[in-house]
């Protein structure tokens, strides 16, 4: 009884998030049978014609699908590693400043970025990579000619996944952080008896005591395999660069709801959702083979 | 465990910030296009028309027929529409629901006007229509495209408008939609229904002039432009002569939109208009050499065109970053440039703008670059291209038809009343653009109106008519073009119209322009499921084209893949439905 009542204000945290997923990604699972018909609205998705998987056979006809499909993995795949890695190193370095002070203050500074939209950064990277802006200076100085970052197939992925870590890598670090306290510094007191040197104790202490979040974060990770991120994908493309950037989510949002081909962008958003479901799946089992982290 | 809820916490930070960052993501991409609407609102709001003479030339319907068509109902009828928010600041409390407009239209038909949603910009608007028609739940009326009026009338979710025009249309929109030869009525008109309020646009709307700083022209002594090379030589100048004078190499040329070309009714900077010098078409439908028709995008001469293009932008003579803008107009505004593509209406937006940023700025606009033979070609645009649809089963559909009578007669300026008068004064002292709080951006015109203007208020100008004779709207642009000869960029209002007439309304009165028409605007069935990929193709391999991103001979292996993709069924359907009228 005891246990229930301490348990009714953690009840009560999750339920706008339960009801959010429910009006958001439960409801919503029986209009993904529109991407198995010849959706018409005035007729809903009980009354429109039932035409099977032609819609997903007209997906793999489409020169486009394979594009966004690899376009989608390889870009979030990119984003989750370095969003993984510069989080590590930022919070190792940081966890070894002395000063109390600066290291609340650099800490605080490098995750504002996180609550900045999308729609504003846009704007500002626009102007950072035009041809007059700073990057084309700054490589200026070295006598090459400006680049249009934004037009380029080669350079935009790299600006999409440099921008995505800048505004993140702070708030990512946050985890670590809290993992590096986490370590108790017996352990380091131990380690500097024995002689270690601060190198020695960050490799047998510090990272072995962080490993199983590394892990969790990691396998969990695997769950967005499918999200590059729309926000900001959306916010900074053009046309110019459809080719290596449009993503899957991007393309439903224009053949959905700029096309009115609502079949077409469910087939697609629904397809999108069983492979993320697959990986899910799969990130799961693997963090609760390796790190132990279970949910049921 | 402690990490754990740490963990559990910033992730349910995460969504819930997630889920705010999709908000006002969807917002901004309306903002983008707002301006673009607003220009194009701005742009027509002068082009009123020459019907005041034009009284009893046409039979109506009934005896009663305007005393119907303009009577105030009893009791208060409540209309739900979708609104499209425009950029204008109102003043003293009034809201985009209730303001000096709506109330002005409310006293005069009790019809109480309700927003069951707004949009900014003409994107978001689509977009918000295209999910009410997906979700079933269109407001009572509504302005929609051509495509979407299709839809509607395929899923038969629209009310037949036929009686409700037929009983309650005023005289003044009767007239209007009859000076189109009934093409604008049978552009909404399906199995002898009509289902669409058209709007009538003027034919000034369709070509695409080139628009040229002349103060920087007469700074680098350069002649008018004509031919291809003028506009070359012009180009070149601008960019590397410094023609701004600030010492600084920052000077852009013609500046273009990811689009390319627009086709139909061109907004700025469209490339229309060097395709048409070529004799293509792209977007268009048209009769080539042996009668067949064709679709304007995929004959040789636009290899010509992008072949120009593509070395104009290789040598820097467009600009480099045209494709990247959010907003096409930044440029221009910014005075970057000083030679661009876009219709008559300019002056009203976005050069206005260009002018308060710099007022040395003296804009020109001239019908070039012409042809081979020396003859400047364009295409045309559809005489309709949105209409007002009412849901099935709505209990007042000629409230709509009701409206459109009494904002109609106020855009025209028909309407003498005491209280019309002062929604002039309003925008006079405001600068708030009435048209853009009417229930329905939705404008019915007389086709040659922009010409039959010009010439009018120049003979005025000469002393030849007297001014005092003009319908309305004319009257309004001989004051503002007299005001702004007298005080040059003074009140920026008289400005915009004087400008856009004085050389935009010239260059189309004045120039013999071979104007080519689309056989064919609407949807076919294979259309519908294909023509999104053709025309990401289509816009794709342009646009890589010029900006180098493909060689030249790409344009080969696109027009096979069009057909290959699709596009010669479509080019069958379209020549039956062709024929077929």
């Amino acid at each position: 009884m005891r246990s229930r009542k301490n348990e009714l204000h953690y009840n009560l945290m999750v339920l706008p998030g339960i009801l959010i997923l429910i009006l958001f990604s439960i409801v919503p699972i029986y209009y993904a049978a529109m991407a198995f018909e010849n959706f018409k609205p005035a007729r809903g998705v009980a009354g429109s014609e039932w035409i099977g998987l032609e819609n997903f056979t007209y997906m793999f006809q489409l020169p486009d699908s394979r594009q966004i499909f690899f376009n989608t993995i390889f870009l979030a795949v990119l984003k989750i590693i370095a969003n993984l890695i510069v989080p590590l190193v930022f919070a190792l370095l940081l966890n070894e400043l002395r000063q109390r002070f600066m290291r609340r203050t650099i800490q605080t500074i490098v995750y504002l970025p996180h609550f900045l939209s999308w729609v504003l950064l846009a704007t500002i990277f626009f102007d950072l990579f035009s041809l007059d802006g700073i990057a084309n200076k700054f490589i200026g100085l070295f006598g090459i000619d400006p680049v249009l970052f934004y037009a380029s197939n080669k350079w935009f992925p790299a600006i999409i996944v440099a921008t995505d870590v800048w505004k993140e890598f702070g708030f990512n670090a946050i985890v670590y952080l809290a993992a590096l306290t986490g370590i108790n510094p017996v352990l380091y007191e131990a380690a500097s008896i024995d002689g270690a040197s601060r190198f020695r104790q960050l490799w047998h202490v510090t990272l072995p005591g962080v490993r199983t979040t590394i892990v969790l974060l990691a396998t969990l990770a695997l769950g967005n395999v499918m999200n590059a991120n729309f926000d900001q994908i959306f916010n900074m493309y053009n046309p110019l660069v459809y080719q290596s950037s449009d993503i899957i989510d991007t393309y439903v949002y224009r053949v959905g709801l700029n096309d009115l081909q609502y079949s077409l962008a469910t087939a697609v958003g629904l397809l999108k959702s069983v492979v993320s479901f697959i990986l899910v799946v799969v990130s799961y089992v693997m963090a609760s083979r390796f790190a132990n982290y279970r949910i049921f | 465990m402690k990490k754990m809820k740490l963990l559990t916490a910033s992730l349910a930070l995460a969504l819930v910030l997630g889920a705010c960052g999709n908000g006002s993501n969807g917002n901004g991409g309306g903002g983008n296009s707002s301006s673009a609407n607003g220009g194009s609102n701005t742009a027509s709001s002068n082009t009123g028309s020459n019907a005041a003479g034009d009284d009893g030339s046409s039979t109506a319907p009934q005896l009663s027929g305007d005393n119907l068509a303009y009577e105030k109902y009893n009791d208060p009828v409540t209309l739900n529409i979708g609104f499209k928010i425009p950029d204008d600041k109102l003043k003293d409390g009034d809201t985009n629901d209730n303001n000096i407009v709506s109330r002005y239209f409310e006293s005069l038909t009790n019809i109480k006007v309700v927003h069951a949603w707004e949009a900014k910009g003409d994107d978001a608007f689509k977009q918000k229509v295209n999910l009410a028609i997906a979700s079933d739940d269109l407001p009572d009326a509504v302005v929609v495209d051509r495509n979407q009026l299709r839809k509607l009338i395929d899923n038969d979710m629209l009310e037949d408008l036929t009686d409700s025009l037929d009983k309650y249309g005023s005289k003044l929109v009767k007239d209007i939609y009859a000076s189109t030869e009934g093409r604008a009525l049978a552009d909404a008109t399906f199995d002898g229904k009509v289902y669409g309020l058209p709007n009538v646009a003027i034919d000034a709307d369709a070509p695409s002039l080139l628009w040229v700083r002349q103060d920087w022209l007469d700074k680098l002594k350069l002649p008018a432009p004509q031919t291809m090379d003028d506009v070359e030589k012009i180009a070149q100048a601008f960019v590397q002569q410094d023609p701004d004078g600030n010492g600084k190499n920052d000077t852009v040329g013609i500046t273009g939109d990811k689009q390319v070309v627009y086709g139909q009714k061109p907004n700025p900077n469209g490339f229309d208009s060097i395709f048409s010098a070529f004799h293509a078409f792209p977007k268009n439908w048209i009769k080539d050499a042996d009668g067949n028709i064709v679709y304007g995008s995929i004959t040789p001469e636009n290899k010509e065109a992008l072949a120009k293009l593509a070395d104009w932008y290789k040598r820097g003579l467009i600009d480099k970053q045209f494709a990247l803008y959010k907003e096409t107009q930044e440029p221009i505004v910014a005075n970057k440039t000083g030679i661009f593509f876009g219709p008559w209406w300019m002056p009203y937006w976005p050069l206005a703008d260009s002018v308060t940023n710099d007022t040395k700025a003296e804009w020109r606009a001239y019908a070039a670059p012409a042809d081979a033979s020396g003859k400047f070609v364009t295409h045309m645009a559809p005489v309709t291209d949105r209409y007002i649809v009412v849901r099935k089963g709505y209990e007042h559909p000629e409230a709509a038809v009701k409206m459109l009578n009494v904002f109609t007669r106020y855009e025209r300026r028909q309407d003498n009343s005491a209280d019309a008068k002062k929604l002039d004064d309003y925008a006079a002292e405001t600068g708030v653009h009435i048209r853009n709080f009417y229930p329905f951006d939705l404008l019915l015109d007389y086709a040659d109106a922009v010409v039959k203007r010009y010439n009018d208020v120049q003979q005025a100008l000469e002393g030849k008519i007297d001014p005092n004779t003009f319908d309305p709207d004319t009257k309004l642009v001989y004051d503002f073009t007299v005001l702004d000869k007298e005080n040059p960029k003074k009140n920026m209002d008289a400005w915009k119209p004087a400008t856009a007439y004085a050389y935009g309304g010239k260059v189309l009165a004045e120039t013999d322009m071979e104007k080519v028409y689309s056989v064919f605007y609407g949807m076919t069935r294979t259309m519908e499921t294909k023509w999104t990929t053709l025309e990401k193709l289509e816009n794709e391999t342009f646009l890589k084209i010029i900006v180098g991103d493909l060689p030249l001979d790409a344009f080969d292996d696109f027009v096979a893949q069009w057909k290959q993709l699709g596009g010669d069924q479509i080019t069958k359907e379209v020549t039956d439905a062709v024929n077929d009228k």
